[in-house]
């Protein structure tokens, strides 16, 4: 059953979740001015670097229970020249080691804006990486359900739809602050929520696109639940009709209610991307 | 990984499988796997069903076996996706799984297209047929070869078994070998060609 996949299906959420946020979130912070939360303290970037890595660790911990020798998990760098699954290591460690190495600069308070913008954008490039080599590693040619456009194009629409949301609901939560703007994450988060709709539909049943209903074979056929496209399109719905209306209530900064509509905004789409990671699983895994 | 010196391969005649499993037992015996475990399986596929002709039902049901192991691809994919290579191609063609580097990670499970490779809840580890290595090192056939009543399963170099039995890499509702090129040749039973069209399908997937 898909369902025993739940440390992968954690794994692969919470890491693009992270990445996603440190795209939207994060990143633009280092090409603004500083920001310093209300009363002094360290730089407010470090402490989102700081969750973000927190996120990526809780990713790293989810997986290891997938591992039936988790003790011997650093061998899986053994094969960088043919496996993806190597490369996703790979890059998870280096998207690691840099977002480290930036709270680091950032704790030492290094001057010059350069090294620090330049280790953020070379921790989102390996983000990107990591993202592209996660999807890449399904596209195995002998796994029709997955070997498709389908596969990066779900992984990413994740990543991109859980870091904008996040970064949208910061930006109505805390005005003061220079992040990207709330209008745009917003907008961008309904598009994105669009999109994830749209590849939902198009593989849920009778449709089927990319080879995702069950076809005869040497294992066992996968077993989609209407349910569970059901309730991925019901959430999704949601979430962005939620964005939407506070988008066309006010001109100006979100009122108090309207961020607490960006907040549940967020938790529906994480709940539709944890129930389609599931159903992304189940594609191939199916009864078992 | 060693050069490819030969390539040993199984050969599959369906028409004369009976489904006794015989095979699938002494390979389990052989090797003590443990409950779930089958490096060799059979497969019964069935389909169709019974057509009115008239006043008279005319059975026109499908119905054969099909008993797999590993097949020792040409080219592994379960090999090339191992992240931490314990999954090698011996220069006797043989596809080997090195216990000591399997991290169980069952990404080779997902790879294989053949349900070969399964996974171990005894060892938490990948497991799979190596063609009985220690038998052929002492002359002898692998288990399930030499076990089989009717004679169904043989084995031997690619290229010899080839001459000797040419006959197909695929029957329904085996996958496309091209992606990994599978050391095996089966002779189909008749009913293999229309199974497809009537929507036969694995009868127990519980006993797999």
């Amino acid at each position: 059953m898909a369902g025993r996949e739940w440390p992968l299906v954690l794994f692969t959420l919470l890491s693009q979740l992270a990445v996603g946020a440190y795209l939207f979130l994060i990143l633009p912070l280092f090409f603004s001015r500083p920001v310093k939360p209300e009363g002094g303290g360290r730089d407010l970037r470090l402490a989102l670097v700081l969750i973000v890595l927190g996120l990526l660790a809780a990713a790293a911990l989810a997986s290891f229970f997938h591992l039936g020798n988790p003790r011997k998990a650093l061998k899986a760098l053994n094969n960088l020249k043919r496996s993806w699954l190597s490369r996703e290591i790979l890059f998870e460690l280096a998207t690691v080691f840099l977002l480290a190495a930036l709270a680091l600069l950032l704790i030492l308070k290094v001057r010059g804006a350069a090294l620090v913008q330049a280790t953020g954008l070379a921790a989102g490039s390996s983000g990107l990486l990591f993202l592209i080599s996660m999807a890449r590693l399904y596209m195995l040619p002998t796994v029709r359900p997955w070997n498709n456009f389908f596969t990066p194009a779900s992984f990413l629409s994740t990543a991109f739809l859980l870091g904008a949301v996040t970064a949208a609901a910061a930006a109505a939560f805390f005005p003061e602050i220079p992040f990207l703007s709330e209008r745009l994450l917003i907008s961008l988060s309904i598009g994105l929520a669009a999109i994830s709709l749209v590849l939902t539909v198009l593989t849920a049943p009778p449709l089927g696109l990319w080879g995702t209903l069950p076809t005869a074979g040497l294992k066992p056929p996968s077993d989609p639940s209407l349910v569970s496209f059901a309730g991925r399109i019901v959430f999704l719905l949601a979430g962005a009709v939620l964005l939407a209306v506070q988008a066309k209530k006010v001109s100006g900064p979100l009122p108090p209610s309207g961020r607490v509509s960006v907040l549940a905004a967020f938790c529906l789409f994480f709940a539709a991307e944890t129930m389609g990671r599931f159903i992304f699983y189940g594609f191939y895994l199916g009864k078992r | 990984m060693p050069a490819i010196i030969h390539q040993y391969a199984f050969f599959f005649d369906a028409r004369l499988c009976s489904g006794c499993k015989a095979c699938q037992l002494a390979c389990k015996d052989k090797h003590n796997l443990g409950p779930g475990v089958l490096w060799r399986r059979v497969y019964e596929v069935c389909g169709g069903s019974w057509r009115k002709q008239g006043e008279a039902w005319i059975p026109a049901v499908r119905a054969y076996h099909i008993s797999l192991a590993c097949n020792h691809c040409q080219e592994p994919i379960c090999a090339t996706s191992c992240p931490t290579q314990a999954i090698w191609k011996r220069a006797d063609g043989i596809v080997f799984i090195e216990s000591n580097l399997c991290i169980g990670c069952r990404y080779c499970e997902w790879a294989c297209p053949y349900g070969a490779i399964r996974f171990d809840g005894r060892t938490h580890l990948a497991s799979k047929c190596h063609f009985c290595f220690d038998l052929l090192g002492a002359g002898r056939p692998p288990a399930c070869v030499a076990v089989c009543p009717e004679r169904a399963l043989d084995f031997g170099d690619f290229e010899e078994l080839k001459k000797k039995h040419a006959g197909l890499d695929r029957i329904f509702p085996l996958p496309d070998p091209s992606p990994v090129k599978p050391a095996l040749i089966i002779w189909p039973h008749r009913d293999s060609a229309s199974a497809e069209a009537e929507k036969a399908e694995v009868a127990n997937w519980e006993e797999l």
